[in-house]
């Protein structure tokens, strides 16, 4: 067999395969549920939970949530990105408000949040804080990047501010955006399900984990924890695809 | 008339233009002449409006064609798109037939990368001569040709040259008299 597929197969199957041996290895030793359940236990528990419905509406009123919050981050990221790389005043004036953003801990904000807003919005407006800061440093990266040879070439040519934006910004943008989009999303799980523990929005993975943790149901615990590690999986490898096209779109002009 | 008029350009201390004046007429080849760092390369940038003068006057506000020393061509696009780029809407089906012109018809699809020396800088000089405008600069736009390309592509010049004024950076004195050229020397 091939060393590539070798490696394939170990990185697609023997390597999950082995952790969850240890896993199980560690469940054994410490013999009890209520610490650290088997993971027969918890794909059975898993399967009772995915045949209910509210299972699917919890799943998906996160999913929209943190979503939302991901995209807006996204969106006023790249537009705070691009002001700030083409006016130094506007990074002059938003550079304090970035840096209390990136250094503040998350729970600072989550416990601000509870303050000012309705528990639904919490998560999304969590997520947005995790995202915005990271994409604006990308995509601010992503246009200085340009060269200042092809702007000056674009200048004297007098080609359309429309084609300029096609043929020399999005090719130069696109592969730190792309980046900064991997980045964030796996950030904004993570910390829009903290949000929704702490929150606690009606119908949410973040409610589940917080009922399951206060009443000792450590197996659903980990249940909800293997339903978040897979959708953030599952949406990583949609965005990768989407980004893909973009990527090539973006190379072509 | 485009025309410079005691144009002084510093870079610091350093004085790279003093009191040069230029006059292009309607038509011609005119030669800039010069050793390294004589200032023909910012003698372009200051016609083409990507530098300032300290004083003197320019004619300011034409359209310029501009062959860079280091062609400038955009690395993400093919060859045709290169081309299109600086064509109006209208006139972007024609990039092709500019391509043919300077024998890059079958590398349309190429990017600038995937093509050699010669032929970047004769789609540069393509992309020039698509772009037409009032003044053609060109910033030493023969030195990776070969002998056949760079006998054309001075005849091109030569055709250009007779309805507009055309502003030509160069080593050779070959081109400079093939071209008939005025000549301006820096030092």
């Amino acid at each position: 067999m091939k060393r590539s597929t070798v490696n394939k197969l170990l990185r697609r199957f023997l390597s999950p395969l082995l952790w969850i041996a240890v896993w199980e290895l560690i469940a054994l030793c410490v013999d009890r549920e209520v610490l650290v359940p088997t993971p027969l236990r918890v794909a059975v528990r898993l399967w009772e939970l995915v045949q209910t419905a509210s299972f699917w509406t919890v799943v998906a009123f996160s999913i929209l949530r943190i979503t939302a919050g991901f995209l807006a981050g996204v969106l006023l990221g790249t537009l705070t990105g691009v002001l700030t790389a083409k006016l130094p005043l506007s990074e002059g004036l938003l550079s304090p408000l970035l840096t209390v953003i990136r250094a503040t801990p998350v729970a600072s904000f989550i416990i601000l949040a509870l303050v000012w807003m309705g528990r639904d919005a919490i998560p999304v407006f969590i997520s947005f804080l995790m995202v915005f800061p990271i994409m604006q440093s990308h995509v601010q990266t992503g246009v200085r990047a340009v060269s200042p040879q092809l702007l000056e070439m674009a200048r004297v040519y007098r080609v359309p501010p429309t084609r300029r934006v096609k043929a020399l910004y999005v090719p130069a943008v696109l592969p730190n955006f792309s980046a900064g989009c991997r980045t964030c999303l796996g950030l904004a799980w993570k910390a829009g399900v903290a949000a929704e523990v702490i929150s606690l929005p009606m119908r949410s993975i973040g409610r589940q984990l917080y009922y399951s943790k206060l009443y000792l149901e450590t197996v659903d615990v980990f249940s909800w924890t293997v339903t978040v590690v897979v959708l953030s999986l599952l949406i990583e490898k949609l965005l990768r695809a989407v980004l893909l096209r973009l990527t090539k779109g973006g190379e072509r002009g | 008339m485009i025309a410079l008029s005691h144009v002084t350009k510093r870079f610091g201390e350093k004085i790279v233009l003093r009191d040069v004046s230029l006059q292009l007429g309607e038509r011609g080849v005119t030669a800039v002449l010069g050793g390294n760092g004589s200032g023909k390369t910012t003698l372009l940038r200051i016609l083409a409006g990507l530098e300032k003068k300290d004083s003197g006057e320019v004619v300011t506000g034409i359209r310029v064609a501009y062959v860079f020393q280091e062609l400038r061509l955009v690395p993400t696009l093919t060859a045709l798109e290169n081309v299109a780029l600086v064509l109006d809407k209208q006139h972007r089906a024609e990039a092709i037939e500019h391509l043919r012109a300077v024998g890059l018809e079958a590398e349309a699809d190429s990017l600038p990368a995937d093509l050699s020396g010669g032929m970047q800088q004769r789609l540069a000089l393509a992309r020039a001569f698509a772009f037409g405008g009032d003044l053609l600069l060109l910033d030493e736009p023969f030195s990776a040709l070969d002998d056949e390309w760079r006998r054309k592509m001075l005849d091109a010049v030569r055709i250009i040259a007779q309805t507009r004024p055309v502003v030509l950076v160069t080593h050779d004195m070959s081109d400079v008299e093939y071209l008939n050229c005025k000549t301006i020397r820096l030092d």
